[in-house]
C-alpha cells in the first residue's frame, strides 16, 4: 500500500515542480478565496439560529417566552426581566426541530444586550403592547427604528415579526392602526436621526429602503415585516408559532 | 405586617408570591429599575410611595441561581425580623430550586411556617421585653422616686425647677404617667443616675404637652399603653438627643412604635437626591443599635431582652461571615477596578458606590471554568457601566421639538450649570445644530448678573444668522431683571412668533448660593421648561457630583409645585481637553440618573457630538 501512495506523491511533486509558478500561484489564490468563502458562510453572512423576542418594558415578552417554552403563560406574572431569559424547545405543534429564543429585557437601560446576540440571530419578534400603546408610540417606534438602522439587521435582511400583545383586550388598538401609527413615528426619526455625530466621530447608520424618495413604511424596508395579533394570557399565540415554523 | 414577600428569577418571571393584602402601585417594578438597574443594589433599603401608602422593600440576592428575594412592608410598621426571614426563606428556597420549574405551590406552607416563627420569635421577644419592664418596675420605682427626692433637695438650675415641679405632678397625677417614668428607668437604668435624672427630666417636659390625652385613652394594661405614650412625646419633639434615646427603646418594643423615626426617614430621602443621606441614616441605626447592645449588656434590668438582641445579630454576623469568604477574592479587584476609575476622574464616592454594587451582584456567585476573577469582575463592571450610561429617555431632541411643534408650542430648553463651564457658549452650539434642521430659534438671555452676558448672546444671535441665512431673535430685558420673568415673556414671545424652539440662557451660579438658587427654582417652577440641561464640564471631578446633587437637591427643596423639576439632561462640555480621563461623565449620570444629551468638544459651533457610551466605557476600563 505504502509503495504506491509514495510513487503518487513524487508524482503529485513532479507535476508541481513543472508546472508554471504563475499557475501554482492561482490555484493557491482560489483555494485561499474558498476558504474565506467557506468561513464567512460558517461565522458570518448567513444568519444564527436564535429568535430574540425584543420591544418596550412591560409588552410581554417574558409572558410569551413562558408561553412558548412551558405551552402556558407564568401564573404569578413577571417582573421587569434584568437579564435575557434564553432557552432551546421545540416549538408547539411542529415536528421541526428545537429553536433557541431569547427574550430580552425591555428596559431602556438594557436595550444595548441585543447587539450580544445579533450575530446569532435568525429571526426578530417585536412585541408591542397593543392597549397601552399610544403613551409609549414614540419610545417604541424609536426602538423599532434603531433596530432597522443597524448595520447587522439590514444587511441579513433578518425577517421581523411585529407581534402586537394583548389583543385579547376590548381597549386593544387594531393592527392596521398600530402599523400606520409606527410608521408615521419611523419616518418623523429618520429625519431627525443621524444628525449629530457621536463622540467616536463614527456616523451613525440609518435605514436602507428600497425606495428612495417616500415616506418610510414597513412594506419597502429592505428586511421582510410581517404583523401579527396574540394574546398571551388566553394563550393563543400561534401567529408566533407559524412564523418561527415558518423560519425555523 | 409583612405586605408582600416575592421570589423572581433575574430574568423576569416571579416564581413565589405571597402577600397579606394586595400591594398598590408596582413597588418590585420600581425597585428593578431604580435601584436594581441603576447599580444602587449597595443600598440596604428601598422606600416606595404610592398614593398615601409608603412601602419599604428590602431584598438579597441568591446570585448562583440568579434569584431575587424581595419583602415588602409598610414603612409606618417596623418589621424587625425582615433580613432573617429573607435569609432564611432563601436558604430554603434555594434547596428547593429546580431550573425550568416556575410554581413552588409546596412552597406556600414552608414560607408561612418561617413567616410565623419569625413573627412568634418577634412577639416573643416583645414579651419578655414587657416582662422585664414589669419585673424591674417595682425597683425601679423605688429607685427614681428615690433619686427625684435627692434631686428636688439639691439646688436645681435655671429653668429645672420648672420642669421638675411639672414632672412631679405628673407621677402623682396617676398611672399612666409613671408608667411612662418606669418605661425610661427601665432603659436608663443603666446609666449613672444623675445622668438618669436629667434625661427623666426632659422627657417629663416634653411629655407635658401630650399628658392630658395620654391619661385620657389610658388601656387597662400599662404595659400595653408604653409605647403608645412613646410615640407621643417622639412626635412631638424630635431633637438629636431624643433620637438617641428611642433607639435605647427600640430592641424589645413593638414595631409600631418606631414609626415617628421611620417617618421622618421617609421624609429627609427626597426624590432621587439623598442617597447620601440615606445611607448615613442607616448608618446611625447601626450605630445606635450598637450603642444599645452595650447599653443593653450592661444594664441589669433588660438582661434578658439583651440575650435576643445578641443571639439576632449574631445570626446575622454569621451570614455576613460566609459571605466574606468570597468577599476576600472580590476585594482586591475590585478596589483594583476602584483606583482605575478613579484614576479617570471619576468622583470617589461614585466608584466606591459603583464597586459595592458589583460586588452585591457577584458575591456568591459561581466561577464558570476557566476564568479568573478579575476577568469577571471587569466583565460585571463594563456591564453596570453600559448600563448606566445608556439614556433612560430619549435623546432625540429634534424629535421632541417636532412632536411640541406639532402641538404649536415652542420647545424650551433652559440651561442651567455653575460659573465658567461653558453654558452661552454651548446654547450657541445647540441653536447652530437646530438651525441646520431648519428650526426657528429664539434665545431668551436671562442672564441679567454678569456683565456683558446679554452682549455676548447678541454677538452669538449675529454670527449664527451669519452661517445659517437664517433669523434668529433674541429676547433680552437688559440686566437686573428678575430672570424668571424675563424667561416668562419670552416664551410669550416665542410662541408668538412662532418659533420651534427656545433656548433659555441663565446666570452661571455655585451650587451653594441659596438666593441664586431660589432665583432659578422659580424660573423654573413658573415656566415649566421642556427639558433642563444641566451643563458640565469633563474637566471636573469630585466636584461634579456635588454641584449636580446640590442643584438637584435645590430644585426639590425650593420648588412649590408638587413634583418638582429636576435636571433633565446633561451638557458634558471640554470634553476635547479630557483625553482619556472621561470619568466626570459617569460621575454626573450616575449621581442624577440623567442621561448626556450633549457633547461640547471644541471651540466652534459644529462642535456638538452625542455620546458613544461604548466609547466612555472602554476609555473608563483601560
Amino acid at each position: 500500500m505504502s509503495v504506491p501512495m509514495e510513487l503518487e506523491y513524487e508524482k503529485f511533486i513532479e507535476q508541481l515542480t513543472d508546472t508554471k509558478p504563475q499557475i501554482l500561484i492561482f490555484g493557491l489564490a482560489i483555494c485561499l478565496f474558498m476558504l474565506v468563502g467557506i468561513l464567512r458562510i460558517l461565522f458570518g453572512g448567513k444568519r444564527g439560529k436564535s429568535f430574540l423576542l425584543y420591544g418596550p418594558s412591560g409588552s410581554g415578552k417574558t409572558s410569551l417566552f413562558a408561553q412558548l417554552k412551558s405551552g402556558t403563560p407564568p401564573k404569578l406574572g413577571t417582573t421587569t426581566s434584568m437579564v435575557a431569559n434564553e432557552a432551546t424547545f421545540p416549538i408547539a405543534g411542529s415536528q421541526g426541530p428545537a429553536v433557541h429564543v431569547v427574550d430580552l429585557p425591555g428596559h431602556p437601560r438594557l436595550r444595548t444586550e441585543i447587539d450580544n446576540y445579533l450575530p446569532t440571530t435568525r429571526a426578530l419578534l417585536v412585541v408591542i403592547d397593543s392597549v397601552d400603546f399610544l403613551p409609549t408610540a414614540r419610545n417604541t417606534a424609536e426602538s423599532i427604528y434603531e433596530l432597522l438602522a443597524k448595520p447587522s439587521v439590514q444587511k441579513k435582511r433578518v425577517p421581523i415579526l411585529v407581534v402586537c400583545n394583548k389583543m385579547d383586550r376590548t381597549s386593544a388598538h387594531s393592527i392596521e392602526f398600530l402599523r400606520k401609527r409606527l410608521e408615521k413615528e419611523i419616518e418623523q426619526y429618520r429625519t431627525t436621526r443621524s444628525a449629530l455625530k457621536d463622540t467616536k466621530e463614527s456616523d451613525v447608520g440609518g435605514l436602507r429602503l428600497t425606495k428612495k424618495n417616500v415616506p418610510f413604511s414597513f412594506a419597502i424596508c429592505t428586511n421582510p415585516i410581517m404583523f401579527c395579533g396574540i394574546s398571551v394570557v388566553n394563550g393563543d399565540v400561534s401567529g408566533v408559532n407559524d412564523f418561527i415554523k415558518s423560519n425555523a | 405586617m409583612l405586605d408582600n414577600f416575592t421570589i423572581f428569577a433575574r430574568g423576569g418571571i416571579i416564581l413565589f408570591s405571597w402577600s397579606a393584602v394586595a400591594l398598590k402601585g408596582n413597588p418590585i417594578d420600581a425597585l428593578i429599575s431604580t435601584v436594581l438597574l441603576e447599580e444602587r443594589s449597595g443600598q440596604q433599603s428601598f422606600p416606595f410611595t404610592s398614593g398615601s401608602t409608603k412601602y419599604v422593600l428590602k431584598w438579597t440576592f441568591s446570585n448562583e441561581l440568579g434569584l431575587v428575594f424581595v419583602a415588602v412592608y409598610q414603612s409606618i410598621l417596623q418589621v424587625l425580623y425582615v433580613e432573617d426571614l429573607l435569609n432564611q426563606v432563601k436558604s430554603a428556597f434555594v434547596a428547593k430550586y429546580k431550573p425550568g420549574t416556575l410554581e413552588y405551590p409546596e412552597f406556600v406552607d414552608e414560607f408561612q411556617r418561617m413567616l410565623n416563627e419569625q413573627e412568634q420569635r418577634a412577639d416573643e421577644i416583645r414579651k419578655n421585653r414587657a416582662e422585664a419592664a414589669k419585673k424591674t418596675r417595682s425597683q425601679t420605682q423605688q429607685q427614681i422616686q428615690g433619686s427625684k427626692r435627692q434631686d428636688s433637695q439639691t439646688p436645681p438650675k435655671k429653668g429645672k425647677g420648672s420642669v421638675e415641679s411639672s414632672k412631679s405632678n405628673g407621677s402623682s397625677n396617676g398611672n399612666g404617667a409613671l408608667s411612662e417614668v418606669d418605661e425610661t428607668a427601665v432603659v436608663e437604668n443603666s446609666s449613672a443616675k444623675a445622668f438618669d435624672i436629667s434625661k427623666l427630666q426632659k422627657r417629663g417636659s416634653n411629655k407635658s404637652p401630650a399628658k392630658g390625652k395620654g391619661s385620657k385613652d389610658e388601656p387597662p394594661k400599662p404595659s400595653d399603653k408604653k409605647p403608645k405614650q412613646m410615640r407621643k412625646w417622639e412626635d412631638s419633639k424630635p431633637s438629636p438627643d431624643e433620637k438617641l434615646d428611642f433607639s435605647v427603646v427600640k430592641p424589645g418594643d413593638s414595631a409600631d412604635d418606631s414609626a415617628p423615626l421611620d417617618r421622618v426617614y421617609m421624609g429627609k430621602s427626597g426624590m432621587d437626591v439623598e442617597e447620601e443621606e440615606e445611607e448615613e441614616d442607616d448608618d446611625e441605626d447601626d450605630d445606635d443599635d450598637e450603642e444599645e447592645d452595650e447599653a443593653a449588656s450592661t444594664g441589669k434590668g433588660v438582661a434578658s431582652s439583651s440575650g435576643k438582641r445578641g443571639w439576632l445579630s449574631s445570626m446575622l454576623r454569621g451570614v455576613v461571615g460566609t459571605e466574606s469568604l468570597e468577599e476576600d477574592d472580590l476585594s482586591p479587584v475590585l478596589q483594583e477596578l476602584k483606583s482605575r476609575l478613579m484614576a479617570k476622574n471619576v468622583a470617589s464616592e461614585i466608584a466606591e458606590k459603583l464597586c459595592d454594587s458589583v460586588s452585591s451582584g457577584l458575591l456568591g456567585k459561581r466561577q464558570s471554568s476557566f476564568t479568573r476573577v478579575a476577568s469577571t469582575v471587569k466583565t460585571a463592571m463594563h456591564d453596570a457601566l453600559v448600563r448606566i450610561l445608556t439614556p433612560r429617555r430619549t435623546t432625540d431632541i429634534l424629535r421632541e421639538v417636532q412632536a411640541s411643534k406639532e402641538k404649536g408650542q415652542p420647545y424650551s430648553i433652559v440651561f442651567i450649570g455653575v460659573n465658567g463651564v461653558g453654558k452661552s457658549t454651548n446654547l450657541a452650539k445647540v441653536a447652530y445644530w437646530l438651525l441646520q434642521h431648519d428650526m426657528k430659534v429664539m434665545i431668551a438671555a436671562c442672564d441679567t448678573f454678569r456683565a456683558g452676558a446679554v452682549e455676548q448672546l447678541r454677538t452669538h444671535c449675529r454670527r449664527l444668522e451669519a452661517t445659517s441665512g437664517q433669523q434668529v431673535s433674541l429676547f433680552e430685558r437688559g440686566y437686573e431683571k428678575d430672570p424668571a420673568a424675563v424667561a416668562f415673556e419670552a416664551m410669550r414671545q416665542a410662541k408668538k412668533e412662532k418659533c420651534d424652539v427656545l433656548l433659555i440662557d441663565t446666570a452661571g451660579r455655585m451650587q451653594d448660593n441659596k438666593p441664586l438658587m431660589e432665583a432659578l427654582s422659580k424660573l423654573i417652577d413658573l415656566n415649566k421648561p421642556d427639558l433642563a440641561l444641566f451643563v458640565g464640564e469633563a474637566l471636573v471631578g469630585n466636584d461634579a457630583v456635588d454641584q449636580l446633587k446640590k442643584f438637584n437637591a435645590w430644585l426639590t427643596d425650593l420648588s412649590t409645585a408638587p413634583t418638582p423639576r429636576l435636571v433633565d439632561g446633561i451638557v458634558l462640555t471640554k470634553f476635547d481637553t479630557v483625553d482619556e480621563k472621561v470619568g466626570a461623565a459617569l460621575s454626573m449620570v450616575y449621581e442624577s440618573r440623567a442621561p448626556i444629551m450633549f457633547v461640547g468638544c471644541g471651540q466652534t459651533y459644529s462642535d456638538l457630538r452625542k455620546l458613544n457610551v461604548k466609547h466612555i466605557v472602554s476609555s473608563l476600563l483601560r
